[in-house]
């Protein structure tokens, strides 16, 4: 990776002295922090934004198709859980809970290896023991109910 | 200490401020290029324009490619898109026009062999993974409707598949149709039809709606909804209000909404002076009663502010951005959230932003921003304190009318709890794409990121650098 940056910049530092400038028709609110502005703006006057953005595809692939950078492998494997615990309200940006609950029901967190709940090798789940009821801990986002220890059904 | 640095901070803005004059015709606008740097999205609309049954029509395929790959693993994804757009048929005294916009995707190695039971669990099982189990091609038909302007005098008419934008926005299968008096100063719309979700069987439920738009003055903009939704045998009324004024590139709004007795309201606005190229932005919600099971429907999530029951709750948020040249800009917000109930899934936190961007410098062509985000969330009785901070930069590059480049780098770090163990993760992303126009008809889009992540080093040294390639080809039609 460290050979590509290089590159990369070695590339960038050769285009700098070039004379041309580039032009764009955006609106001059459409600075670097349009991104956390446009939000709002949208909902205030959804008309303004299709002046341009005419088939709204572009709102699309941004918050329903392409996932964000933000959203690597880390992101998927752990600390999605922790920013829509500090700050659900963002997800709803593009999110709505039939996507949690698509992924959650065949892809189960980390934590839930073969023997998840027991001691060795055992299969005893008895989460809903100590954590009852699961309705009242992180156990209920998914699991509505206590199951069975043999069964993985929700 | 921080609320210290925050400070010193908004001090140093002040005099950035006093004397920053004469930057009316500075230029902060970003290349178009730039929104490569939250989603890699290659996709580009070459409009060319071809006359049919009196309109015109548009039409492009675009061909997405997408590698994943670590040591223990890899994927290969494929989607295709269409892209349609049709305009300004004449229809009676009217026009009409239409858009559609559909996917279809496939995982080139499936999911076989790969169950998370296996010795280590399939680390590429993504959604797109769950979504075939029901949908072998992963189709998705985000909106295919056509749009009847004016056929019937003063009226506006929808059909098909569409996204409603009455203050909140539905997708739906359905009409939404609207009546205009006095110059467009009073507007009645409806709406109804069946919600779309690419997840859940919608066949039994059902949306829809109607309210008043008035525009009494220039500028200003006053709406009510009301909707109803019928899911799961459960009947949901929904109420909102909206008040919006524009004014000078500036404005400011007030919203207030129900969902049954679950109520919110939102008060906010943006304020742009441009002598000195500074903006404010404050926004300021409350949710509040807590939002129950029985009010945490997919479909009403938009409405609630909520994903699955939640508690009551305040945000603020303040953001301020300063031209202090006319290629320098400096930015810091602040964002702070007081939850109540439902402990563990609505903290309370306190969130600290600063940027910096550099405009068109080095060279007329390039635009750079570093910025830093920095979380302070509060412990509860469930769980100590957690701790984020994530900064970076970005690059784009604009090369000629015909090639743009992108690179930045992101690094996170998190500090929180496992099993009471404190625990702090680095997380680091570097990036690099490229756009390249070929003529009026074919672009193509390359991106590269690579991952290096403490957090899946902890499960295996396999996991801990993620590799991720992506190929986008377009093509005007």
């Amino acid at each position: 990776m460290r050979n590509i940056t290089i590159a990369g910049l070695f590339l960038l530092f050769a285009v700098f002295t070039a004379a041309y400038a580039y032009q764009s028709n955006k609106p001059e609110t459409h600075t670097a922090d349009w991104m956390k502005l446009h939000g709002q703006a949208s909902v205030s006057d959804p008309e303004s934004c299709k002046d341009c953005h005419t088939d709204r595809v572009e709102c699309i692939t941004c918050h329903q198709e392409v996932a964000p950078r933000s959203h690597n492998g880390s992101w998927k494997r752990l600390t999605h859980a922790y920013k829509a615990r500090w700050d659900r309200e963002s997800c709803l940006v593009c999110h709505k809970e039939d996507s949690c609950t698509e992924c959650h029901k065949s892809t189960p967190p980390i934590t839930h290896r073969p023997g998840w709940g027991g001691e060795g090798d055992s299969q005893n789940r008895h989460c809903g023991s100590c954590h009852y009821p699961v309705q009242e801990t992180t156990c209920g986002t998914c699991h509505e109910t206590s199951h069975s220890p043999s069964s993985y059904s929700k | 200490m921080k609320h210290f640095s925050v400070l010193m901070f908004s001090l140093l803005l002040l005099p950035c401020v006093l004397f920053a004059g004469g930057l009316e015709d500075a230029d902060y606008t970003t290349p178009d290029s730039w929104s490569q740097h939250l989603t890699a999205d290659g996709f580009k609309m070459q409009a060319v324009q071809h006359d049919i049954l009196g309109g015109s029509m548009d039409m492009s395929l675009t061909t997405r490619y997408r590698y994943l790959a670590n040591d223990y693993a890899n994927d290969q994804n494929i989607y295709q898109y269409l892209r349609m757009r049709y305009s300004d048929a004449k229809l009676g005294s009217g026009t009409v026009s239409g858009a559609l916009f559909f996917r279809a995707a496939h995982d080139i190695d499936g999911r076989n062999g790969k169950h998370w039971g296996d010795n280590r669990y399939y680390f590429y099982d993504d959604i797109l993974d769950a979504e075939t189990d029901d949908n072998e091609s992963a189709s998705r038909l985000y909106q295919g409707y056509l749009k009847f302007s004016g056929v019937v005098k003063n009226t506006e008419l929808t059909l098909g598949r569409i996204y409603v934008d009455r203050i909140d926005t539905f997708q739906l299968d359905g009409a939404d149709a609207q009546l205009s008096f006095l110059d467009s100063k009073v507007k009645l719309f409806a709406f109804g039809g069946r919600p779309v979700s690419f997840y859940v069987d919608t066949d039994d439920d059902s949306v829809y709606g109607g309210g008043v738009e008035l525009a009494p003055l220039n500028g200003l903009k006053l709406r009510g909804v009301f909707s109803s939704l019928d899911i799961s045998d459960d009947t949901k009324d929904l109420q909102k209000v909206r008040a919006d004024y524009s004014f000078n590139g500036s404005s400011v709004y007030g919203e207030y909404g129900q969902v049954d007795s679950d109520g919110y309201y939102k008060l906010g606005g943006v304020y742009r002076y441009n002598p000195t190229k500074t903006t404010l932005s404050v926004n300021y919600e409350e949710l509040l009663d807590s939002i129950g099971k029985e009010n945490g429907y997919y479909v009403s999530n938009p409405l609630t502010y909520t994903l699955y029951p939640y508690g009551d709750y305040k945000k603020v948020k303040v953001r301020i951005s300063q031209g202090i040249t006319e290629h320098v800009v400096v930015g810091a917000g602040v964002e702070y959230k007081n939850a109540n109930g439902y402990e563990l899934d609505n903290r309370d936190y306190k969130k600290y932003t600063a940027y910096l961007d550099l405009a068109r410098i080095p060279s007329k062509n390039t635009y750079i921003s570093f910025n830093v985000d920095y979380w302070d969330v509060d412990s509860t009785s469930y769980g100590k304190s957690d701790k984020s901070v994530t900064f970076g930069g970005q690059l784009t590059q604009v090369v000629s009318d015909n090639l743009d480049i992108w690179l930045g780098s992101r690094f996170e770090r998190f500090e929180y709890d496992v099993e009471d163990d404190e625990t702090k993760d680095w997380i680091q992303t570097h990036y690099l794409g490229c756009q390249y126009t070929l003529n009026n008809r074919i672009s193509i889009t390359g991106d590269v990121s690579l991952e290096k992540s403490e957090i899946l080093e902890r499960d295996s040294t396999d996991f801990d650098q993620n590799l991720i390639a992506e190929v986008w080809l377009n093509i005007s039609i």
